[in-house]
């Protein structure tokens, strides 16, 4: 069996398949991604219900639909922050533990200037720790440039809503038409959290709900599904 | 009195390792000292167990999916509504589309962009050429004197010079 054919598989949890039958070209270690776990013979297990992909010649993951999110480093999540404990913010980001977050990392925070923020704000943000044993960490400053790179605390007059994580995910993908579409129909603003929760900036509340409930529609839809609802909308 | 106190007062260990007193120190005592150097260190750091065999593992854990299935960055905007933003979603999807050219990646600036910016540099860098050519025109002679004019002029600082002659030093 090779890579390949394991492409697109439906799998269950529980599911086993060794590693070593397969054709994979073993120059490199096998890339596990979510949803895969090995035990101590050297065999893959599965621990996700979903489609398995693969991609040439050594990378092998779920794909699941998943309305709960695991963080992971290194993510843009959005969070409410929910109370102040000293220097630290506790943020909600939809997973089984709030996020810290510190509030020296804000752009252009320091201890004399700290920045406003109370509970119930809306804050987009980078996980910089993510580890199943530690409360996750977010943190409002791109490491590898040191700028907020369009993070921080979200402010003006928008609504916050949850979807599932692939279709956060499908959203976020280059290949996706249907934001740059509605874009050159309508101007808003849209941030997307891998956590599924996306927050909507528009000039009017009836375009907030209909773009709203017009991303929530895409779920299941192809490009070519998404270019017809948005004709249907629009013309 | 003196020779008493030598062999009463028996110098402490960090003392004798100091840098002055291992000067005077005879070569047994040397030896003494480095040898005791070398059973603290063993006796202190090394434990005696049995190697630790490398787990190795062929397989390699990500958990992050975006690692799998590209994702752009999570702000967007569109039709201006946040024109700080669209400025930022183009700085960051810049970079990308020079990597799939491949053998530009390595260059920090692309030969379009250099071609471009000396483009509308043509006029002024000819600008400043022409008021140099004007200037060494106006100075020509000082600027590239002849070379017979060079040896006139080092003869005349010679003749000058051995007109003074040599000059005694007052006093």
């Amino acid at each position: 069996m090779t890579g390949n054919l394991l492409d697109g598989k439906i799998v269950v949890p529980g599911d086993v398949f060794s590693a070593a039958d397969e054709n994979f070209k073993l120059v490199n270690k096998i890339k596990l991604g979510p949803g895969l776990t090995t035990n101590q013979a050297q065999k893959i297990i599965v621990c996700k219900s979903g489609t398995l992909r693969y991609k040439s010649p050594d990378t092998l993951w779920v794909d699941c639909h998943q309305q709960r999110y695991i963080p992971s480093k290194g993510e843009n999540v959005i969070g409410v922050i929910t109370s102040r404990q000293g220097d630290f913010y506790k943020v909600d980001i939809g997973a089984s533990d709030q996020a810290v977050l510190n509030c020296m990392s804000f752009e252009g925070a320091s201890k004399r200037n700290r920045p406003n923020v109370s509970n119930g704000d809306v804050v987009f943000g980078q996980l910089i720790v993510a580890n199943k044993d530690v409360e996750p960490e977010l943190s409002c400053i791109d490491p590898s440039s040191g700028k907020a790179n369009g993070m921080g605390i979200l402010s003006g007059d928008g609504i916050l809503f949850t979807i599932s994580l692939n279709l956060g995910r499908k959203l976020l993908s280059p290949d996706c038409v249907l934001l740059p579409e509605l874009g050159s129909h309508v101007s808003f603003e849209i941030i997307i959290g891998l956590n599924g929760k996306v927050a909507l900036f528009c000039k009017s509340a009836q375009q907030s709900v209909c773009i709203m409930n017009l991303i929530k529609a895409t779920e299941y839809m192809s490009n070519t599904d998404i270019m017809k609802a948005l004709n249907k909308q629009f013309f | 009195m003196t020779q008493e106190k030598g062999t009463a007062t028996k110098l402490s260990l960090n003392l004798r390792k100091m840098k002055f007193m291992q000067r005077c120190m005879s070569e047994n005592e040397r030896q003494e000292l480095e040898e005791s150097d070398k059973i603290i260190t063993s006796e202190h750091w090394e434990l005696d167990l049995p190697e630790m065999l490398e787990n190795e593992s062929r397989f390699l854990h990500i958990p992050s999916i975006t690692h799998f299935e590209p994702c752009r960055h999570g702000r967007l905007s569109f039709g201006g509504y946040n024109k700080a933003i669209e400025k930022l979603m183009k700085e960051l999807e810049q970079p990308k589309e020079n990597d799939d050219d491949g053998h530009n990646s390595d260059l920090s600036i692309s030969d379009d962009e250099m071609a471009e910016r000396y483009s509308s540099l043509v006029g002024t860098v000819g600008n400043k050429f022409k008021a140099n050519s004007k200037q060494s025109t106006k100075k020509g002679r000082k600027l590239e004197p002849l070379a017979e004019d060079k040896e006139q002029s080092l003869q005349v600082k010679r003749t000058k010079l051995d007109k003074r002659g040599f000059m005694k030093p007052s006093v």
